[in-house]
């Protein structure tokens, strides 16, 4: 296999590369202990990246949501619900698959070689816990649970995000003497669903994402809408499964092409033999045939 | 035009709501709140306080 043919095969996980490195630009947070300031912080980027990570140049949309809703004077995020609106209405999970820095790190770390786990008990229960995080810790307990202060808690960052912990409290930690004076038991916590989620991601297909994920729950209510879409072409699908076997997500995409949890990765469009599989963007196609 | 429109109405909806809403939130400031609580260090957010 040459070079090109190579970074073609690979072009996923380059887009993912960059994209994370873009959003991850401010190298001197890194080297300071220290994170972005400037207005970038203003517009939130569309996957899961902590905002307190040291190289972070804009905002995660779940810990804005949390920050808007917990605070005094409202209780609904205009802005943030109309990013994610605006993200989930073109494009759904493809956000997911391609430019989540916490999707890129479940990815990597699957590639490790071990033993595999496809068919996760109860796993088709399991994927409604996501919904229940996000009911419960981004939006239930920030705007119910409120201090003396009358602010709330970001709950979901607090207790669960392991994106959180990676990117931002053990590079900050690490390089800011006085943070690690007062890490506690709250950061024992965290690492300990941190390193669950790594280990779990060498042997499960994206686990957080799947099962735990709010941003990806929210995300997957647009995937049947979005302007980036899958579609058949009944007269082309055989029906032979190929395409299920392939998605680690799990899909039967021939039945469900635009499935909650479809994170357009395009697995199932390259093992398609009969080229059955397009997408919306795909240009010369009869719409007449297409579920 | 209207091949997108018949085939992805719902999607262009929602983008159209999307983008109301957000500039509604510019309108409320809310990018500020948002510039406000992630310019510092958020100690919960990285497991600290």
């Amino acid at each position: 296999m040459n070079l090109w043919t190579k970074l073609r095969k690979n072009t996923r996980l380059w887009v993912q590369v960059a994209f994370t490195a873009l959003t991850n630009g401010y190298l001197l947070g890194f080297a300071k202990g220290k994170i972005y300031q400037g207005p970038g912080k203003q517009v939130c980027v569309p996957g899961l990246n902590c905002y307190s990570c040291p190289g972070a140049v804009g905002s995660c949309p779940i810990g804005s949501l949390q920050a808007v809703i917990g605070g005094k004077d409202f209780r609904f995020s205009f802005y943030v619900i109309g990013f994610l609106m605006i993200v989930g209405s073109l494009a759904g999970r493809f956000v997911c698959g391609w430019l989540c820095p916490f999707g890129l790190v479940q990815d990597l770390l699957h590639k490790l070689p071990s033993k595999k786990i496809k068919n996760v008990p109860f796993d088709k229960y399991l994927r409604y816990l996501k919904y229940v995080v996000l009911t419960v810790f981004v939006f239930g307990m920030p705007l119910l649970l409120r201090g003396a202060s009358g602010y709330g808690s970001p709950w979901f960052c607090k207790l669960i995000c392991p994106s959180g912990t990676l990117l931002g409290g053990i590079p900050l930690v690490a390089a800011n003497p006085s943070l690690q004076k007062i890490v506690g038991v709250l950061f024992g916590w965290k690492m300990a669903v941190l390193i669950t989620i790594v280990v779990l991601s060498v042997l499960i297909y994206r686990p957080f994402c799947k099962y735990l994920c709010p941003l990806g729950a929210i995300y997957g209510l647009f995937n049947r809408f979005s302007l980036y879409r899958y579609e058949i072409d009944a007269h082309k699908c055989t029906g032979c499964g190929l395409c299920h076997k392939a998605c680690e997500m799990n899909v039967k995409v021939c039945e469900t092409p635009n499935s909650a949890e479809c994170i357009r990765c395009g697995k199932c469009i390259e093992v398609c033999p009969t080229g059955a599989i397009q997408t919306t963007l795909s240009s010369s196609r009869s719409s007449a045939n297409m579920k | 035009m209207p091949d997108l429109l018949r085939r992805s109405g719902a999607g262009l909806l929602l983008l159209a709501v999307g983008i109301s809403f957000l500039l509604y939130g510019v309108h409320r400031q809310e990018h500020v709140m948002v510039a406000n609580k992630s310019t510092i260090i958020c100690l919960e957010c990285i497991g600290i306080g």
